[in-house]
């Protein structure tokens, strides 16, 4: 399997590389978004099975490149910002959250059972792109956690499986790949 | 590695060593520097200096120097790790948070006092154990052997005690580059990139400068009736006979002396295993107790400082280590140093084959508990609300032993004697705090001045 992370200038992009090779036994390329994201421009992402899109800095605005992700087609996991950039392209809005939390964890309820997830966003979807649906959401809130699109095997994580306070961050690799139809 | 230039042991010596010994090591150390002009890393933490402090115990003394790199804008990774692999000769030097700055893209025209790092490889190089006093001294075939009797006779008959730091110490006020006001405006700055998502964390400083007074000597001078006069290796000795931390440096670069008190680790590779211990969380306090520990344990947002920390350096040991390797080990640990709690985590990983200790240290520099993170964008945030250079501040010390084996410090707790622009003699040291979201402005600027207090206390009274 080929896997292509792209890095928004993040500083945990590595310990997502490294929680896919766990997960997948595969070693991702990396692409670093720079400046202008004018490396994605010049990347074979047809010829990739699986796009990642790490977190980053900012506001999903901020990252105007990313469509040539998209109409490649190929499955595509997006985490923080990557989901943000995810819901961008579909349309939906993305704000600043009331009481924004770093480097803390949270509990989710997945498929009935309960998660323990590390936490980094001072942003969330205010409103989810055409086509996507929300299926965790933060416990006594609509703050969107995942999102997974109806028809296209696009997913986004607003937590941080990468993180070593998440527990089983490799669950959340798994859980993705099922969704795409990878595993 | 050249086989004909390796070090032979010239002399080994037991001292008195532990506490109680502290004052006599002190002035061993302080003739180090002062007869034989010696680039000092001195640990200088035994268990019984305090509290829960992790001992640190190995000191690394260099005396005569056979060579030198001096970086340059234009110096490369390679020619650094030319220096300091080819010849098979043990390394000290520093590299600073600028030469950080250069290696990110982020340009900066503010006025520097110290090269962008300075390297250096010793003819004689000492090591001491602390904890069990054993003094060891290596030199090359072609050292100086008047120098290495010299330091033989006085390792063995080690001079008496001295007061380091007579009673003349009266340096001027320090002036902060950025007073109450300023920070706390700065803090408020840096807590609406957090609300942006710009950064999740920022470590802001402020630097602070004191008038050198006329009876202070950088240089050691000896006066006419043969009292000595305070000088710079005197208030680095005083302080580390006193203030015991893990990671003291003196160091001079070109004309400017170097007084390092820091109590932090940033990377340590022992045989391609490598450690960080990032420290966050902070609580000053003047009588310890274990209700503080638990606090600073239990407490969201100090847990949530270090943790970020943490994310922060597995990413940036991640890229030269073997995949699966990286681990936390002791999440949230806590010791005491200058009356300060300061909590700890340790993440640990295996160095790739392929890479070595210098392109780790690359990769990973300036180190992530002083820049924050995301780091690049929060690099170039604190680039544009500090009104000074750090400089050498918030670099590393670093001992590089061969591709595989290295220690090096965050240089924090970290001042220099330098001039100012109207050729006025200075004291210039640092302090900062790491800001979160749940950050209040008035307690991180409290505890930037609890950081920058030993120089005060010091050099002020």
């Amino acid at each position: 399997m080929r896997i292509v992370l792209i890095d928004n200038n993040d500083s945990f992009t590595r310990n997502l590389e490294h929680l896919l090779v766990t997960a997948t036994c595969f070693v991702p390329d990396i692409v670093t978004y720079g400046e202008q994201g004018t490396s994605l421009q010049h990347c074979p992402f047809d010829q990739y099975d699986l796009i990642v899109i790490s977190p980053g800095p900012g506001h999903p605005s901020e990252y105007a490149a990313y469509n040539c992700v998209f109409e490649s087609g190929k499955p595509v996991l997006g985490v923080c910002m990557g989901m943000q950039i995810i819901n961008q392209f579909f349309g939906g809005t993305t704000d600043r959250l009331p009481d924004c939390v770093h480097g803390k964890t949270d509990t989710l309820e997945i498929n009935g059972e309960a998660r323990t997830v590390a936490r980094y966003h001072s942003l969330y979807l205010s409103s989810v792109g055409a086509g996507l649906r929300v299926t965790a959401t933060l416990s006594g809130t609509d703050v969107p956690m995942i999102v997974e699109h109806e028809t296209r095997p696009v997913m986004g994580l607003q937590f941080h499986p990468e993180s070593f306070l998440t527990e089983q961050g490799e669950w959340y690799i798994h859980h993705a790949m099922r969704f795409f139809g990878l595993s | 590695m050249s086989g004909t230039f390796t070090m032979q042991c010239a002399f080994s010596v037991f001292l008195d060593a532990g506490t109680v010994q502290r004052e006599k090591l002190a002035a061993l150390f302080n003739s180090f520097a002062t007869n034989f002009d010696a680039d000092m890393f001195l640990s200088g933490v035994t268990k019984d200096d305090a509290p829960l402090r992790r001992s640190a115990n190995v000191c690394v003394i260099g005396i005569d120097p056979v060579a030198e790199l001096i970086v340059q804008p234009e110096t490369t990774r390679e020619d650094v790790k030319e220096f300091c692999f080819a010849s098979g000769h043990e390394t000290l030097g520093y590299l600073s948070y600028t030469y950080g700055l250069k290696e990110h893209g982020i340009p900066s025209e503010k006025r520097n006092d110290l090269p962008l790092g300075h390297f250096r490889q010793y003819a004689i190089l000492i090591t001491v154990n602390i904890s069990t006093g054993l003094l060891e001294c290596a030199a090359l075939e072609s050292a100086d052997s008047r120098i290495l009797q010299r330091l033989k006779d006085v390792c063995t008959t080690p001079p008496s005690p001295a007061r380091l730091l007579p009673e003349c110490t009266a340096f001027s006020v320090p002036v902060p580059s950025m007073n109450r006001d300023d920070y706390i405006a700065g803090v408020e700055k840096v807590l609406e990139h957090i609300r942006s998502g710009d950064t999740y964390q920022l470590c802001l400083s402020s630097a602070f400068s004191m008038t050198v007074p006329d009876n202070f000597t950088v240089v050691p001078t000896k006066l006419a009736d043969g009292k000595k006069q305070c000088d710079a290796a005197g208030l680095f000795m005083h302080l580390w006979q006193h203030y015991p931390a893990a990671y003291y440096a003196w160091f001079s670069s070109e004309d400017v002396k170097i007084i390092s008190t820091s109590p932090e680790c940033f990377l340590r590779v022992e045989e391609g295993i490598i450690t960080s211990e990032p420290i966050k969380g902070t609580v000053a306090y003047s009588e310890f107790s274990e209700k503080l520990v638990s606090d600073l344990k239990n407490s969201p947002k100090e847990s949530a400082e270090l943790s970020m920390i943490v994310d922060l350096i597995r990413n940036d040991i991640s890229a030269h280590c073997e995949y699966g390797s990286v681990r936390v080990e002791r999440h949230k640990g806590i010791f005491t140093v200058d009356n300060m709690l300061q909590m700890y985590s340790v993440v640990r990983g295996t160095l790739k084959e392929e890479s070595t200790c210098l392109d780790l240290l690359f990769d990973a520099f300036p180190g992530g508990s002083i820049t924050g993170c995301p780091k690049l964008r929060t690099m170039q945030i604190i680039e544009q609300l500090e009104p000074h250079s750090r400089d050498l501040y918030c670099g590393s010390f670093l001992h590089i032993k061969n591709p595989v084996t290295m220690n090096s410090s965050i240089a924090i707790r970290t001042g220099w004697f330098t001039y100012d622009l109207s050729g006025i003699q200075k004291f210039r040291y640092f302090a900062g705090s790491g800001l979160v979201i749940d950050s209040v402005p008035e307690q991180e600027f409290a505890e930037t001045i609890a950081k920058a207090e030993k120089f005060r206390k010091v050099l002020s009274t």
